[in-house]
This record gives C-alpha cells, sequence and structure tokens, in this order.
C-alpha cells in the first residue's frame, strides 16, 4: 500500500517544513533535558536523537519520493553534513521507498509497452523485488524464458523533478552560500532527469557491455524492445548487493578481490573508455559467487573528454613528486585554477589542493594500501574535500572534476567499508 | 424468423458498434437508428426488437463496458491477492482503458446518460446495479479477510463510488496530459485517501460521534424541552385564542 505522495508543489512545500518543524521540536526536547544528564548518557541521548531525527527525517523524505530523497543522499555523500544515524537511514531509505502498487504498476507498463504485463512476458511478479530511489525493479521472465529485471518509474516523474528543484531553489536562494550551493542544484537535477531518461540509460548499458570486457565484471543486457523512456527491461543479475554480501562476513581475501575488480573497473573505465559508472552506491553492485560482480543502474554514467582524463591522469605523479610550479600549472590546464589569480588566492589553493595530493598520495606510496590499518584515512580526508568544495565560494572548479572526485571519494569509502586492501597503482596514473 | 440466441448476442453487440460509430461520426443527435441499423447490417425495423431508442444502445455499451472490464479483472492470475486499494484503482484503469478506444464517443455520450435524472432513469438503473455489484464484490470480500473494518453504510460507500466513477471519466475528459497519465495519479492519490479512510473506519466513527453527541446533548436535554414543550404550547393557545397581547395589540 503506497502513502500518499504529495505531488503539489505547495503540498511538498509543507511536507518538508512539517519534518523540518518536527525535528527541531525533538531537538528542543533534547536541549531542555541536557543539563540533567551524565556525559555518557548525554551522548547516548544524542545518538538516540540523531536516530529519531533520521527516522522523522526519512518519514518526511520517503513521502516526497524521488527528488528531495535523492537530494538529500547525494548532499550527505559529498559533504558528511549529517552524522552517521542519519547517513545510516538515508543508505536504507535506498531500499525502502514507498512501493508503486500493483495496480499502477499494470497501467505502467500498460502505457509504455501497450499491453498489461500478462501479454507481454511469460511471468512478471507484481511485486518489487527492489527499489531504487526514482523507481523500482521487478522480476519477469520473456517468452523464450530469459530472466529479466524490469524497472519502472512512478508517473510524471519528470515533472515532479523541475518542479521540486524550482521549489528547493526558492528555499535555499536566500541562505548566504546560495552561490555555493546553485551549481550542486543545477547539477542535481541534470543528473535526476538523467537519471530517469531511461533510454539514456539502455543505451548506457549497451555501451558498456561491449565496451568494458573484464571477465570479473557482468554487465546485465538491455531488451531494446521492451525498453522505453519510463520501462527498463534488461538481464536480471543473480546475487546478493554488496551490502547483503558483506553483512555475510565474507573473508579477507575475498573482500580484498571484490574491492580490487571496483577499483580496477573504475580505471579502466576512466582510462580507456573515457566513461564511468558514477554511482558508487553499494546496492548497485551485485555480487555474483564471490568472485565476480554485476553493474546495475546505468542512470548515472559520465563521459569525459581525452585530454582532461589524460592531464587528469597526471595529478598523483605530481602531487607526490613535483613542486609547486608543476601542480599549478597542472591545476591550471584542468581549469580546476583560473588562469589569473590573485596571489592569495593561488596560495591558498594550492595549499588545498596539496594537501589533498599529500592525502590521495598515501594510497600509491605502497604497493597494496591497507584500509584496516589506516582506519583514520577517510576521516581525514573529508576535511580536506569540505575545503575544497569550500573553494566554489571564489572560483568555478571544473564540474568534470568535482564530479569525478566524489565518485572516487565514494569509492574509497565503500573500501574503507570493506576493510579492504587494495592496489591502487596502475600503469596511467602512478 | 426465429434467430438462435448466440445470432440475437452477435447482433446486439453490432448494434452497439454501429452506433458508437455512428454517434462518435454524427454526434447524438445526428444519428439516427436507420443508419445504425444499415452500419450493423440489420433491416430497418429488425434493429426495434434490440433496442427501442438510440439511448438505449448508448446505456447498453456502459452496462457492456462494466461486463467486459469485469472479464479483464478475472483474467490478471493475482487479482484476489490484491488489496482493496489495488483491486478498486485496477478497475478503475480497466474502464478507462476500454473507454479509450471510444473516447470522443464517451465525451459526447457519458453527460447525457450520467445526469440525466428523468425518464431515462430506468436506464441508467442496470447501468448503476452493475457498478455496485462490482464494487460490493470487492468490499465484501475486503471485509470477510479483515483488510477493511466492518462497514456501516455499505450503500452510502457504494454511492460514493458511483459518484467517483462519474467524476473520474469527467476528469479523464478533459486530461490533457500524455498518455492521461494526470487521471493515473489522481486515481492513485485519491484512491489512497479513500481507502484510507475506509480503514480508520472514519465512517463508522463518525456514526459513533453523531450517536454520542445525540444521546449526550439532546437525550439529556429531554427534560429541558419537556419543560419548554409546555412553554410552547401555552404560547400556542394564547396566540391561537386571540388574545390581545405582544404584537396583536399593537396592530
Amino acid at each position: 500500500m503506497t502513502e500518499d505522495i504529495p505531488r503539489s508543489k505547495w503540498q511538498r512545500g509543507l511536507t518538508g517544513g512539517k519534518t523540518a518543524a518536527r525535528m527541531s521540536r525533538k531537538t528542543l526536547k533534547y536541549l531542555a533535558r541536557k543539563p540533567f544528564l551524565t556525559e555518557e548518557k548525554r551522548l547516548e541521548e544524542r545518538k538516540a536523537l540523531n536516530r529519531e531525527n533520521a527516522a522523522l527525517l526519512f518519514q518526511g523524505l520517503s513521502l516526497l519520493r524521488g527528488t528531495a530523497l535523492k537530494m538529500a543522499q547525494l548532499l550527505s555523500m559529498e559533504l558528511d553534513i549529517f552524522p552517521p544515524e542519519i547517513t545510516k537511514e538515508l543508505q536504507k531509505s535506498y531500499h525502502e521507498v514507498p512501493p508503486i502498487n500493483r495496480a499502477l504498476v499494470r497501467k505502467i507498463v500498460q502505457n509504455a509497452l501497450g499491453k498489461p504485463p500478462e501479454l507481454i512476458f511469460e511471468t512478471f511478479e507484481s511485486t518489487a523485488f527492489a527499489a531504487a530511489s526514482l523507481g523500482q525493479v521487478h522480476r519477469a521472465t520473456t517468452r523464450d524464458g530469459d530472466r529479466l529485471a524490469v524497472k519502472i518509474q512512478y508517473p510524471g516523474i519528470r515533472e515532479t523533478i523541475q518542479n521540486d528543484v524550482q521549489l528547493m531553489r526558492s528555499i535555499l536562494r536566500p541562505l548566504p552560500e546560495y552561490r555555493v550551493i546553485e551549481p550542486a542544484i543545477e547539477e542535481i537535477e541534470t543528473r535526476l532527469l538523467e537519471e530517469t531518461d531511461y533510454c539514456r540509460e539502455s543505451e548506457n548499458m549497451a555501451f558498456f557491455r561491449a565496451q568494458l570486457g573484464m571477465d570479473r565484471v557482468i554487465v546485465p543486457s538491455p531488451y531494446g524492445d521492451l525498453c522505453t523512456d519510463t520501462v527498463l527491461s534488461a538481464d536480471h543479475l543473480s546475487g546478493m548487493t554488496l551490502n547483503e554480501w558483506l553483512r555475510t562476513g565474507p573473508d579477507r581475501k575475498k573482500r580484498d578481490r571484490l574491492a580490487q575488480t571496483l577499483h580496477d573497473l573504475f580505471i579502466f573505465g576512466l582510462y580507456r573508455l573515457h566513461c564511468i559508472h558514477a554511482d558508487p552506491n553499494p546496492g548497485n553492485f551485485i555480487v555474483n559467487g564471490d568472485r565476480r560482480i554485476g553493474l546495475v543502474d546505468f542512470g548515472c554514467v559520465k563521459r569525459f573528454d581525452p585530454e582532461f582524463v589524460a592531464l587528469y591522469g597526471e595529478l598523483p605523479q605530481t602531487a607526490l613528486q613535483g613542486g609547486r610550479g608543476d601542480y599549478i600549472r597542472l591545476l591550471k590546464a584542468l581549469n580546476i585554477a583560473g588562469p589569473t589569480m590573485a596571489p592569495e588566492v593561488e596560495d591558498h589553493m594550492f595549499k588545498v589542493f596539496h594537501e589533498i595530493g599529500q592525502w590521495l598520495g598515501k594510497l600509491y606510496r605502497e604497493e597494496y594500501f591497507d584500509f584496516k590499518a589506516n582506519p583514520g584515512f577517510i576521516a581525514a580526508g573529508k576535511k580536506m574535500m569540505a575545503q575544497a568544495f569550500e573553494l566554489r565560494k571564489h572560483v568555478d572548479l571544473n564540474t568534470n572534476f568535482i564530479f569525478l572526485h566524489r565518485t572516487r571519494y565514494g569509492l574509497l569509502r565503500l573500501f574503507e567499508q570493506m576493510g579492504a586492501r587494495v592496489c591502487f597503482r596502475n600503469p596511467y596514473e602512478y | 424468423m426465429k434467430i438462435s440466441e448466440d445470432q440475437k448476442r452477435e447482433n446486439r453487440k453490432k448494434i452497439i458498434r454501429a452506433a458508437v460509430d455512428a454517434i462518435t461520426e454524427k454526434g447524438m443527435k445526428g444519428a439516427t437508428m436507420r443508419e445504425i441499423a444499415q452500419k450493423a447490417g440489420l433491416g430497418d425495423a429488425t434493429i426495434y426488437n434490440y433496442f427501442p431508442t438510440k439511448d438505449a444502445i448508448v446505456y447498453a455499451y456502459y452496462e457492456e463496458q462494466l461486463d467486459v472490464s469485469v472479464e479483464r479483472l478475472k483474467s490478471i492470475a493475482d487479482f484476489n491477492a490484491f488489496s482493496l486499494q489495488e483491486q478498486l484503482q485496477a478497475f478503475f484503469e480497466t474502464q478507462l482503458e476500454r473507454f479509450l478506444a471510444d473516447r470522443e464517443f464517451v465525451d459526447v455520450s457519458f453527460r447525457a446518460i450520467t445526469f440525466s435524472l428523468t425518464h431515462d432513469y430506468q436506464y441508467l438503473k442496470p447501468i448503476r446495479s452493475r457498478f455496485f455489484r462490482i464494487i460490493s464484490d470487492l468490499f465484501e470480500a475486503a471485509i470477510e479477510v479483515g483488510e477493511i473494518p466492518d462497514q456501516v453504510f455499505l450503500e452510502l460507500i457504494y454511492h460514493f463510488f458511483w459518484d467517483y466513477y462519474v467524476g473520474l471519466i469527467f476528469y479523464w475528459l478533459r486530461d490533457r496530459s500524455t498518455q492521461f497519465q494526470d487521471t493515473t495519479i489522481l486515481l492513485d492519490k485519491s484512491l489512497d485517501l479513500a481507502v484510507a479512510f475506509i480503514k480508520a473506519g472514519v465512517v463508522n466513527k463518525a456514526l459513533d460521534m453523531a450517536s454520542f453527541l445525540f444521546r449526550h446533548h439532546i437525550v439529556d436535554r429531554m427534560d429541558m424541552i419537556k419543560d419548554r414543550v409546555e412553554i410552547v404550547h401555552k404560547v400556542k393557545r394564547r396566540f391561537m385564542g386571540g388574545d390581545d397581547d405582544g404584537r396583536h395589540s399593537q396592530e
């Protein structure tokens, strides 16, 4: 049974406001009790509060379904602005948005493919087995017996995205940081619209399937005549999502091997195909028999031009061994730094990027980098990443670069979560 | 000449189809019985063995569509596993899908049939009772398995859904969005709300509330009213008696 999803701008605005109000009420309650609590209890209470707020936030966001939820997820990945309890809830929400009901599922298939599911597929499970943040996925089999995963989206979601983003803009415009937030919102809008364009997604999938050719990575094949802009049919990949797999407690060797595969996939995509799967969410990786990894969700795929990629490849080397002059030149060539900058801006920029370079450089210093042995690695990077994003206040950073880094950072966080040992050295970088 | 039942049913269908085509082309007023008979390949007089008026054919169309929808729903393998809301939603969507091919015909005829409260009411009745049978079957099944609480005024709910059905079709006829997706969304959201109300037993509760208020405020004050009643009587007697006091004297 779906909850009522408010669709009009006003309603959604109100839902957002309601959630905010409820959260601050909870916070007030905590502040009122704070003086009477011991240190230990206080920490416990604070956690409980975060959990409660997270639950409330989730309620509010899941009512809004698509955009707001997705924005929160993106922001939480990028900026680590939420405490871990909230992040956890947000991760969970990937799989727990209110489902599209069975009657509507039939209608969506009918609209997209011209006939109800039973006349198109040999079997079609009317209840979804997985939820995407902007749709849901159903198991089906073709008349020839092929097993399919059929992804569908709520009707009119694209119009809703545009309305929501407009709403988000009007809410955020008065903020002093708006200049920094604006490009992010713009990017998120573009990205959400891309993610809901299933024609594009099936093209991306077909591209990776044809070009990738890695034994350890499985790319499903799209079924062209069963794909439209709102319905996407592709091979069903058997296995567990990365999260589920990690919960089964796989041994060290297996985790290392899988993390290495993910990293190799990223490097191969970037330097050979100039195109990456840019959504390193654990739900998008399907572990198949401990050795192979299946890639799903090609909604977020980013292409780069070859010159940019070539220059980007020089970064680790330069950061570790080059002097300040080389570094600045490279940053300018990458369009990260502007051609002319005031000396103090250049100083600050160099400082920030030098730090990031040193931090990332650690990955390459030895043949293998062990996330278990370096538990503070991501935490240390968090601050630097935030500083780098702060630079947006002063200069227009290259959006390709930001995109790339976000994906990379997402992968590193995943590796840390896996406690894996990964070889980062590769022929293209270092 | 005697013809078989099958042949009769077949002719009936042909006439309905012919009427839909004729009315789509020429409108409710423009299409004639003669023309419809010809389109259906029947004699000018034969058609009256089936339908006394053009309107009767139009009503028969809507009856038929309800029957076809029921058959369609039966063909959904796991339909009985659907929730009440999903069943209702599938039913309304199926109806709209049936109407889609004849959208222009529905546009010109639907208003005429649902808003005629005079002599045509006898024709509307079979449509309504078919509709109620479908809705009540779904509701009774849902009550049997405890999906929704027992409802005090089921009839009232069925009537609500009839009005909903009429409103939905008017909305759909005015819907200009791609693939009428606004109607789909309206259906999804509004049924969500309606079923939530029904699940929460709002009608039952409203009734409880009303009876509580009645007992509390009306019955408890009965004694007081009793006193008043005598006053009213007194006033009346005096007034009817024509005694001269109050306004009377002023005139």
